[in-house]
């Protein structure tokens, strides 16, 4: 009987629920009212082209107009028990294209679908305590500290240390992290702080673990100030019995010319490693809480400007090359640490978002991460290419209008950011960055939709 | 440092807006521009002529007062020619040496904008600072050595500036134009405008 009752108000439900879609959440609510189920759903489609890049195989240094397509969906539920544990759970599936399309690889010239995990994690919510808002996820989720980010920045958790090198992904300035991440909101959510402990997914060596803290604070939503902290790598998973008498994956010990060792200041022959240090500033200031009127003149985002800067590896290693190696490093932080600004040009509400991002990154090696992946799993950045004029500036023009209640979405983009293209032989796929010397950008067109 | 300044004159051919307020510009247009550097060559400079594709977005302030954002695309740069005489007078070689700048720039204004009414429109005037972003900087040229009895030898080569060049600058763009409220169509609030602009 029970069964048959919440049956039919699963049904109920959902016909209420289609009847005012776009107005309301759809929901489905057992019957003694402990569960509400709600269903999520996003998908996109992007096209675009690479004007002028650098080229991933060796016959082809430079490349110009290379199309390139992307198709995405996405299908999560989000399950809320009771009032403070909230369950996600979602399944993503990626349509691409490979670059470059190679003669004898065929898995290349078509078209491929990738599967992976949507954000699938466990939400525990406690909200107007005597200290402040409390919130614990546990599991695998999206994260983002610096709401402003529109492409370029938000590098805490999209680079590796040693070598510093950077993702970045279009209209996703995002993290995927896997791990536990506790909020905590003081004084009317003007003050914020974030623990994090992950382990890592995307930087090698994977399932490492990172401990992460972040503050910030705003003040009338006129300015936005934030710091943060990343000891990455702190805990490695990895004992020297993987490669015995070489260390471990996370602190190899390998000596010779294509070693990882450095000589230090007194003399002592030690080794480079993947552990690392992060800190992050940044900056936000909105001009409309100053100016009478300024809500009815501009748009919401208008005016916004903002700025970020992080060390990623705050240690320097001497660039010694024992042995006349082939390992480099960082000789200073400077070359560690992208300095990012952006502002939100007035669009007056004709657009959602028009924002333009400059990011300054002095560094004499480009972002590729092949030493790591592909080459030699050292801590050590790829030899700077003498036929690479490595441009130190980064920019972004990003355009967003929404339409149907936010449901439908149209984005444009032009920039020079640290794009790369994907392929299906993933041992080809371009660790390299594509857009590097002055003169590189793409542009690309956008469409999403989400329920 | 090489300097290389770019100073041009664009007519935006036509513009139309949707709305009252704000209002949506989307526009296009023509330019001349040529370019002065500090080791310039001496040979004879033509200004070039390029275009513009503009996107862009007017907010009223007060009656007389409007603040305009937007992006546009344009294309400058300059030509130039030399003759030179290489041979003797027994043996006269020309040679004609063309090149032409090519810049693709992305250009982002933030404009302040003066409007005085007059007529069935008004008067604007406006000024503010630009953002360029250069998307693509080449220098095409065209070798034309003509020897007696030889013929003319033609080389042509195309060199890329980019990595010579500063990926972003900034200018000021000021300009003045007239803004017609006729009645081309039903809409009263849809106008038409003509403008003229210079940047610097």
């Amino acid at each position: 009987m029970k069964k048959k009752l919440f049956v039919l108000s699963c049904l109920l439900t959902v016909f209420s629920a289609f009847e005012d879609f776009a107005q309301s959440q759809l929901e489905l609510v057992s019957p003694d009212s402990t569960l509400r189920w709600r269903p999520h759903g996003y998908g996109h489609f992007r096209a675009g082209q690479v004007v002028n890049g650098i080229g991933v195989v060796s016959t082809e240094p430079r490349v110009s107009e290379v199309y390139t397509e992307e198709a995405y969906g996405g299908i999560s539920m989000e399950i809320l028990y009771k009032e403070h544990l909230t369950m996600h759970m979602g399944v993503d599936v990626k349509m691409f294209f490979s670059y470059p399309q190679e003669i004898n690889f065929f898995v290349t010239k078509y078209a491929r679908e990738d599967a992976f995990l949507g954000p699938t994690y466990a939400n525990f919510l406690y909200e107007k305590t005597r200290f402040g808002d409390f919130n614990l996820s546990i599991g695998y989720f999206d994260f983002k500290y610096n709401p402003d980010v529109k492409n370029l920045g938000e590098y805490m958790f999209r680079s590796a240390t040693y070598p510093a090198y950077i993702i970045t992904y279009m209209d996703y300035p995002v993290a995927k992290l896997l791990g536990a991440h506790f909020r905590n909101e003081l004084c009317k959510n003007s003050i914020k702080q974030d623990v994090l402990f992950t382990t890592e997914t995307t930087f090698y060596p994977t399932q490492d673990w990172s401990l992460s803290y972040l503050l910030s604070y705003n003040f009338r939503n006129i300015v936005e100030v934030g710091a943060g902290a990343n000891l990455s790598h702190l805990l490695s998973v990895y004992n020297d019995q993987f490669d015995p008498g070489l260390g471990s994956l996370t602190d190899p010990k390998k000596s010779g010319p294509n070693g990882n060792q450095y000589i230090d200041k007194n003399g002592d022959t030690l080794y480079y490693t993947f552990r690392g240090n992060k800190v992050m500033g940044r900056l936000s200031f909105d001009p409309k809480g100053i100016i009478p009127g300024a809500d009815k003149l501009f748009g919401e985002s208008d005016l916004k400007c903002y700025a970020e800067a992080i060390v990623i590896g705050t240690t320097s290693y001497p660039d010694t090359r024992v042995g006349g190696g082939q390992q480099y490093s960082y000789e200073n932080w400077k070359e560690k640490m992208p300095v990012i600004f952006g502002v939100n040009l007035p669009a007056y509400g004709i657009l959602d978002v028009f924002n333009t991002e400059f990011e300054w990154w002095d560094s004499k090696y480009t972002n590729n991460y092949y030493n790591v992946y592909i080459n030699s799993s050292l801590p050590n950045p790829d030899k700077p290419q003498d036929s690479i004029f490595r441009s130190p500036w980064k920019w972004s023009v990003f355009a967003k209008k929404s339409f149907n209640d936010g449901h439908f979405s149209v984005i444009a983009q032009a920039a020079r950011d640290h794009m790369r293209l994907p392929s299906a032989n993933y041992q080809h796929s371009p660790t390299q960055e594509m857009l590097v010397e002055a003169g590189d950008w793409w542009w690309c067109f956008k469409t999403s939709f989400s329920f | 440092m090489k300097t290389i300044k770019i100073v041009g004159f664009a007519l935006t051919l036509f513009s139309a807006c949707s709305f009252a307020a704000p209002a949506l510009h989307i526009g296009g247009g023509v330019n001349l521009s040529s370019t002065t550097a500090t080791d310039s060559l001496s040979a004879t400079k033509s200004p070039r002529r390029g275009f513009n594709v503009a996107l862009g977005f007017e907010q009223n302030l007060s009656e007389y007062l409007s603040l305009i954002s937007g992006i546009s695309v344009e294309t400058r740069g300059e030509k130039t020619e030399s003759t030179s005489n290489l041979g003797s007078d027994t043996l006269p070689i020309t040679r004609v040496f063309e090149s032409e700048i090519n810049f693709l720039y992305l250009q982002i204004p933030l404009l302040v904008q003066y409007n005085i009414p007059f007529g069935p429109g008004k008067f604007n005037v406006f000024a503010g600072p630009e953002l360029g972003i250069m998307l693509q900087s080449e220098v095409r040229s065209v070798d034309n050595t003509t020897i007696p009895g030889v013929g003319t030898i033609t080389t042509t080569d195309t060199m890329d500036l980019a990595l010579k060049m500063r990926t972003t600058d900034g200018g000021i763009s000021a300009g003045f134009g007239y803004e017609y409220h006729g009645s081309c169509t039903k809409d009263a609030n849809n106008r038409r405008r003509h403008f003229r602009r210079v940047w610097i």
